[in-house]
């Protein structure tokens, strides 16, 4: 909370009683380096959820710009965590009682699990999310962090790493229930790439792009969507039109490379919880203008 | 004497009139909803599911194990 998430209580959708724009996600079937298991994850609402103190009293914006979460600030305090509980054994042998971990066997899985988990938050502050300065609350350059990670990280291509130093203030999306297609602009205009990229950019997102052929893993996610609700149009559109843009991408490298031309055929592995609401999923997760 | 009074009290009326008129034809402000854990919540035209939907919905993005 420190970091500015906001608390909310235990309700149907958070039984956990997570802070507001952390959910759990499952993923049913393992992914390269992604097991099986419980996640806990960032969503919309982390950056996108106003608050104001006024008079004692706390002013909630649904919907509006995030004004409190320092990301920054949270990503190394993360990384600081779990790098101190793994190398100061005191602490590890603690998380392990509480997870109820009290075999060696049951302590040494929830190592790898954690070693793995720390590997992963440490990489992304290192160098996913390099800044020259501290963002501050309320202050994200999401821009660069989701391109860092479709462009750099996953597909292996550290040379088209950009520096995040262009922090501007996350929008208001509060009208977001009410459209189909919230989000328009020249980068962004189509709605599956737009969720895409936040859920597999703005933080992490099980996805094998490194194997080598679809029998060996390649393109295995849990990204959840359907291309039989609407959007198959708009999926074979952004196919041919950012596609081949992409494909076109050039590093900063003397010797430019390629970005797979085929980066993005899911296959989805996993599903959270259906599309029983897909309007609102579509319209809500393509309604952050980042 | 009493036409150009009348003019002006018309002139300096209508502006008062069209204020009240206009005041029941825009919308009311924002009003706002409280909740049981001590937060008011601007009225956003969200419900309760709405809302608790929004803050914790999985979109598959995951930090730690």
């Amino acid at each position: 909370m420190q970091y500015g998430l906001l608390p909310e209580a235990a309700n149907q959708f958070n039984p956990d009683a997570l802070p507001i724009g952390i959910s759990k996600t499952a993923v049913a079937t393992p992914v390269k380096g992604w097991p099986a298991g419980d996640y806990a994850g960032l969503t919309c609402a982390a950056c996108h959820e106003g608050e104001w103190d006024y008079k004692g009293k706390h002013v909630r914006i649904d919907g509006g710009a995030g004004n409190r979460l320092d990301i920054l600030a949270y990503i190394h305090a993360l990384d600081d965590a779990l790098q101190e509980t793994l190398s100061d054994s005191a602490k590890f042998d603690r998380l392990a009682a509480r997870l109820g971990a009290a075999s060696s066997d049951a302590e040494d899985k929830l190592r790898k699990r954690f070693e793995r988990d720390a590997d992963r938050v440490h990489h992304y502050r290192t160098r996913t999310a390099v800044s020259a300065t501290p963002w501050g609350p309320g202050r994200l350059d999401a821009i660069a962090l989701i391109l860092n990670r479709l462009l750099a990280d996953l597909p292996d291509i550290p040379q088209n790493w950009s520096t995040p130093n262009a922090p501007p203030k996350p929008p208001f999306l509060w009208n977001a229930p009410h459209g189909l297609w919230t989000q328009w602009r020249v980068a962004q205009q189509d709605p599956i790439y737009r969720n895409l990229g936040e859920t597999m950019g703005v933080y992490y997102m099980p996805i094998d792009l490194t194997s080598k052929s679809p029998t060996e893993g390649l393109f295995q996610s849990n990204a959840l969507f359907s291309i039989s609700n609407g959007l198959k149009t708009s999926w074979i559109v952004w196919r041919h039109q950012v596609g081949r843009k992409m494909c076109l991408a050039r590093s900063t490298a003397r010797r430019p490379r390629l970005v797979k031309p085929y980066l993005f055929p899911f296959a989805p592995v996993a599903t959270t919880r259906g599309l029983t609401r897909g309007a609102n999923l579509t319209s809500m997760a393509s309604a952050s203008s980042w | 004497m009493h036409r150009c009074n009348g003019i002006m009290s018309t002139v300096t009326s209508l502006p008062l009139s069209l204020f009240c008129a206009a005041s029941f034809l825009l919308p009311a402000p924002a009003m706002a909803q409280s909740t049981t854990d001590g937060v008011i919540h601007l009225n956003q035209a969200w419900s309760q599911d709405d809302r608790e939907w929004y803050y914790h919905f999985s979109q598959g993005s995951v930090v730690i194990s």
